[in-house]
């Protein structure tokens, strides 16, 4: 018996891929046998990761079991119910499609087929766990019945251990500046935007020694982050950084000189970033939308609000106020425990066991 | 899994919220819907990003060789018919492609060429984003000035009625 990880994109530091790989690495621990195949494999990944699909599809005997990871428009969604062997489906979310109206036609219709997939895939798998609450009721809508457990995406977090870019510490940190920092792709579904706004109000009119980084990569949303650029310049806004895709170690190195993590998504499944912020103690604020509130899970400051002047006010108390910042980064390393590699692993494998045995309701 | 309120956000947001009142703040700005974009764009007319294009001519460089050999999975009986098909087929794969290697290092050297010539700079997109720009700072030094007017005017309404006091 072995166990087949099939996705349509293994990709080198995305939050579906990190799982797909550590998930390998805790089966493996676990003592399974098992693959991972994608359509599409990054070759930044080590050799041997995965295997590619261009030689087609693998031969998977009916005691196998195959995992999906469930994300995009992809055949597979339609190709895997072909295996006559049980199915494990993991939703990581799809971006609805009307987030990207204008900016990328081809993002909208991949969302859109992909939506269509996972109506599709509703009845043709036996079991699915799903990044978070908010991600499982995103199935029940899409008319699945089979059980489906929350499980929070593997985070192995000592890849956090890896020494930060030591350039950009001295660049943003010990001269009094204010670093508020996104990570996060640019993407129209993140709202980047709004987190300008309140930048440019907490700039404007409380502190002009701050600047706002926005980490991450801008691949196949250019004119989005045109707009964005435009947007700052029109505001005759300085002090606005735009890293683009970065390497690891300078992802790291950002929140290491963060002060304030502000995120006004409006659209994620999880937002891994946001653990990330939770593991290197930066104070969160961020936009009640979507799974960020059931991530947070109490902690830091969730708001309903997108007025700049509340928002940078916010900012400006979670700054100034150390015993405020003390009470988000300690409920937020809480939080934290929640998520420890050891903990999300144990559960992962008392689900997976539990769908092997047949036991799962 | 549990939840850890520790922070009263709606007392903390309260306050703020007197604040701006008691302050007069106001947030109104310029919005991002304010900024034109081409909406009919699709994906096909992108706009021109020239990290993108390195990062496909970086993959066409790395990747544009074919290799005819993939790696057979399966079961060991699986995996030898998949060995007799493929020297079965090799006289008609292989030369294909060998020809469709050669076509691809050409596509991959006129996509390196055309993007150095792209590189060499596009004045006219520059000059209508600059344009664009200015009109839009020129829109937004319009709200300041206007919020300064109004300042100025309460300041001068202040002046006059402490003039009337004394």
């Amino acid at each position: 018996m072995k166990i087949v990880q099939f996705l349509p994109t293994l990709a080198f530091g995305d939050a579906v891929g990190n799982d797909t790989v550590a998930l390998q690495r805790a089966m493996c621990e676990l003592g399974y046998e098992t693959e991972i195949y994608a359509e599409a494999v990054d070759q930044r990944l080590p050799k041997g990761t995965a295997s590619d699909l261009c030689g087609g599809m693998p031969d998977i005997s009916e005691d196998d079991y195959i995992i999906y990871h469930m994300s995009t428009g992809s055949k597979l969604n339609y190709s895997l119910e072909n295996y006559k062997c049980r199915k494990l489906m993991i939703y990581h979310n799809i971006t609805p499609p009307h987030f990207f109206d204008g900016y990328n036609a081809e993002a909208a219709t991949n969302a859109q087929y992909g939506l269509d997939g996972l109506r599709h895939l509703a009845g043709k798998v036996d079991y699915c766990m799903a990044d978070s609450e908010f991600n499982k009721q995103d199935l029940i809508d899409a008319g699945f019945e089979c059980p489906i457990d929350v499980r929070p995406i593997l985070i192995p977090f000592k890849d956090y251990e890896t020494k930060p870019d030591a350039s950009i510490i001295k660049k943003y940190s010990g001269d009094g500046w204010t670093n508020i920092i996104f990570v996060g792709r640019i993407a129209p579904n993140k709202k980047q935007q709004d987190i300008i706004s309140a930048f440019c109000y907490y700039k404007k009119h409380v502190n002009p020694k701050s600047r706002l980084i926005l980490v991450g990569s801008y691949g196949g949303m250019e004119k989005y982050c045109n707009r964005l650029k435009k947007y700052v310049s029109a505001l005759g806004l300085e002090d606005v950084i735009f890293t683009g895709h970065i390497k690891f170690p300078e992802i790291l190195a950002y929140y290491h000189v963060a002060d304030v993590f502000l995120c006004m998504s409006e659209h994620e499944g999880f937002c891994v970033p946001l653990v990330e912020a939770m593991y290197f103690g930066v104070p969160v604020i961020a936009y009640k939308s979507c799974a960020v509130p059931w991530t947070l899970g109490g902690s830091g400051i969730v708001v309903d609000s997108k007025d700049p002047a509340e928002l940078a006010l916010l900012i400006d108390r979670v700054v100034s106020d150390s015993s405020l910042r003390q009470k988000m980064t300690d409920g937020q390393k809480k939080r934290l425990e929640d998520f420890t590699y050891e903990k999300i692993k144990a559960l992962f494998a008392r689900q997976l066991s539990n769908f092997i045995s047949g036991d799962v309701k | 899994m549990p939840e850890n309120n520790v922070i009263n956000v709606d007392e903390i947001m309260e306050q703020i919220r007197a604040e701006i009142k008691s302050k007069g703040l106001d947030s109104s700005m310029l919005s991002f819907e304010d900024v034109p974009f081409d909406k009919e764009t699709a994906a096909s007319d992108v706009e021109f990003s020239p990290a993108l294009l390195k990062q496909s001519m970086d993959y066409l460089g790395a990747r544009n060789q074919l290799e005819p050999y993939k790696q057979l999975t399966g079961n060991p009986v699986t995996v030898f018919i998949k060995k007799v098909i493929r020297k079965l087929l090799k006289f008609y794969i292989v030369p294909l492609v060998t020809e469709q290697n050669a076509v691809n290092y050409h596509t991959s050297n006129a996509v390196r060429q055309l993007g150095s010539y792209v590189s060499g700079g596009n004045g006219i997109d520059e000059l209508t984003q600059r344009i664009e720009m200015l009109e839009l700072r020129q829109d937004e030094y319009r709200r300041e000035t206007d919020a300064l007017r109004k300042k100025l005017n309460a300041l001068a309404e202040e002046n006059k009625a402490l003039r009337e006091k004394v």
